[in-house]
């Protein structure tokens, strides 16, 4: 069977017929006055002494999809944890620059990262359900943060599981199956159900769909694509096409010749899979990229 | 598939016999120690029953309180209750003591302290195991029971051999086998699970509370039945410490005696039905431990996820 992973070159001929529902979606979705919701000034990660990615700049607009691609290892995912202050957990790991979520600088000494994590929903390349029920792991963050009242838990315990398109399927044992007896594919999107009882202004997403098989994929996607109203999503793929159905702006990173990742080109989905400034991102997404 | 392997062993003569040889060697060292653990179960058994089956002693006897076990002198009894509620006694108090202590620091180890804590208390811990438990019955005669009669005679410590020397003395001695299975527990619950916490918005303590407990807890519950078991055998030590008093424990200060400590003591100069009831307390002890060892089975079961 085919899976939609890999760098598969993305001609413009098999574009066109992806790329319909994001250009209908698209336009219009992102004004020129749309509030900035993520922003990162000259943003550099070292892991101990090594630069991994430096100098990004980039802006996320408010409500709408970023996709962020390029080769592996050029600090995708790197990037898209400063946005959650998920670094400060990597030992030796540094973060330099300015990180903005609303305009305020999210590594301000008087800023907990914990405050962060709860506007800023992170999940996970690999499913990482907890060892409990169904239930408790969607019903997890909202009860850490203190809300203690069983019908709003199973309020939000099933709008979150249906917005993760996994409700009809677990329905019946919320209580009884443990999230580690679903599969990848399942397991993912409770992932995704967590996050999303956690009520974030943002979501990052890496890699959401690599475990998932191309049925699950679209219901993540169209998922995506219907929480754009409310959330600010940035996620990260190795797959084009999956790039160019969900997202408004595409981000392309590549490795630099000092080994560390830059990122190279910011524009319109539209525009970085049919006419990219940059002869690199050409080279990328249309596959003939290494 | 008959045709293919009866072509094939033509071909390779000896070749199944050769392949064998593992299977057989390993079959053998697993029917030796299986032989001598049955055999070892059913000597103690049978020397264990003698008291009842030898001696007519009735089995409602050694639920009583009263030891005299000295077949010499007129009205013999043996109670044995003194002895199983020393040792149970014991070993509950020395694992209320040693739980918190030990799993707090396993947990410290694993989820807090920087790499050179864990170099220095990891060493330190393998040192705990390694001293032989006379120098910890040493310690305690020498150091601890002298203590509690001076300095807390006034709580009841009149001779400072107690319930609560020998709890002590046998938490100290415990403490490493509790902390290192549960730190084992503890490390094998996966980073991602404390990150999928944190990237909740949660703070470490409610990922260690709210997702690290829960995951390693058969693991850690695992942990203090060891420490059970291995305080259940001990005897040496804790017999230096406690007074030996074959009474019902009532008070922490108090001299009690357990299981091990009687057998070590009486020995030597048992014989007849008195060396008879030795076996009978061996034989209980025997039962205490498979008991501990069904408890550990059971944890074990239950961790396998479903
Ligand atoms: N925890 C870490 N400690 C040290 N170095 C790291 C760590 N995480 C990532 N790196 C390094 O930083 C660089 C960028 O890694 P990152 O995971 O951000 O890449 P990526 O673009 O997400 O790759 P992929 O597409 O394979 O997921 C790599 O060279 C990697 O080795
Ligand atoms: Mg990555």
């Amino acid at each position: 069977m085919q899976t939609l992973e890999g760098p598969e070159p993305v001609t413009p001929a098999k574009l066109a017929p992806l790329a319909r529902p994001p250009l209908e979606a698209m336009s219009g979705a992102i004004g020129p006055d749309a509030a900035v919701k993520l922003h990162a000034e000259d943003v550099s990660v070292l892991y101990g002494e090594r630069v991994a990615v430096r100098d990004v700049t980039l802006d996320v607009p408010e409500h709408s999809v970023m996709a962020f691609i390029g080769p592996s290892g050029c600090g995708k995912s790197t990037v898209l944890r400063c946005f959650d202050r998920m670094n400060d957990l990597i030992p030796g790991a540094t973060v330099r620059g300015r990180v903005e979520l609303d305009g305020e600088d999210m590594y301000a000494p008087s800023v907990l990262p914990v405050e962060i994590r709860r506007k800023v929903g992170l999940v996970f390349q690999r499913p990482n359900p907890f060892p409990m029920s169904i239930y408790e792991n969607v019903a997890y963050g909202p009860r850490r943060h203190g809300q203690k009242d069983r019908a709003r838990l199973d309020e939000v315990v099933e709008r979150s599981l249906r917005q993760a398109a996994l409700w009809d399927e677990v329905k019946d044992d919320l209580r009884k199956k443990s999230g580690l007896a679903l599969s990848g594919g399942q397991q993912q999107r409770l992932c995704i159900a967590r996050t999303l009882a956690i009520d974030p202004e943002v979501i990052l997403m890496d890699e959401p769909c690599s475990a998932l098989d191309p049925i699950a994929t679209l219901k993540i996607e169209e998922l995506i694509s219907q929480l754009k109203a409310e959330y600010t999503i940035l996620i990260v793929t190795h797959n084009m096409q999956q790039a160019a159905r969900v997202s408004d702006r595409t981000a392309f990173f590549t490795l630099g010749e000092d080994r560390a990742g830059y990122l190279v080109e910011l524009d319109d989905t539209l525009k970085i899979f049919t006419n990219p400034a940059n002869q690199l991102t050409e080279d990328y997404v249309s596959g003939r990229f290494g | 598939m008959t045709t293919v392997e009866s072509s094939l062993s033509r071909a390779q003569p000896g070749l199944r016999a050769r392949l064998d040889v593992p299977r057989r060697i390993t079959l053998a060292a697993a029917l030796v120690v299986i032989g001598a653990v049955a055999l070892l179960l059913g000597f103690i058994v049978w020397r264990g029953l003698q008291l009842f089956v030898a001696s007519g002693v009735p089995v409602a006897q050694i639920f009583t309180t009263a030891w005299q076990p000295d077949p010499l002198s007129a009205g013999t009894n043996y109670g044995l209750l003194p002895f199983i509620g020393g040792t149970l006694a014991v070993m509950a108090v020395a694992a209320v003591i040693a739980t918190p202590l030990s799993v707090g620091l396993a947990l410290f180890l694993a989820e807090v302290a920087p790499g050179w804590a864990r170099r220095i208390v990891q060493p330190a811990m393998e040192v705990f195991v390694g001293i032989p438990s006379v120098v910890y019955g040493w310690l305690g005669l020498v150091v601890l029971v002298p203590y509690l009669r001076t300095q807390f005679g006034w709580m009841g410590f009149a001779t400072g051999f107690s319930w609560f020397a020998g709890s002590l003395v046998l938490s100290l001695m415990i403490l490493p086998t509790i902390t290192s299975i549960s730190y084992d527990a503890f490390v094998v619950v996966p980073a991602d699970m404390r990150s999928a916490s944190l990237a909740l918005g949660t703070t470490r303590w409610q990922a260690i509370r709210h997702v690290v407990l829960p995951t390693a807890a058969t693991g850690v519950a695992t942990a203090i039945v060891f420490g059970l078991m291995r305080a259940a055998g001990e005897a040496l030590a804790v017999q230096m410490v406690i007074g030996n008093a074959p009474v019902i424990p009532t008070s922490l200060a108090r001299p009690v005696t357990t299981l091990t400590s009687q057998i070590t003591l009486d020995m030597s100069d048992a014989t007849g039905t008195w060396n008879e009831a030795l076996w009978t307390m061996g034989l209980v002890l025997l039962i205490i431990s498979l008991t501990f060892v069904l408890i550990i089975r059971r944890l074990g079961r239950r961790s396998t996820p479903a």
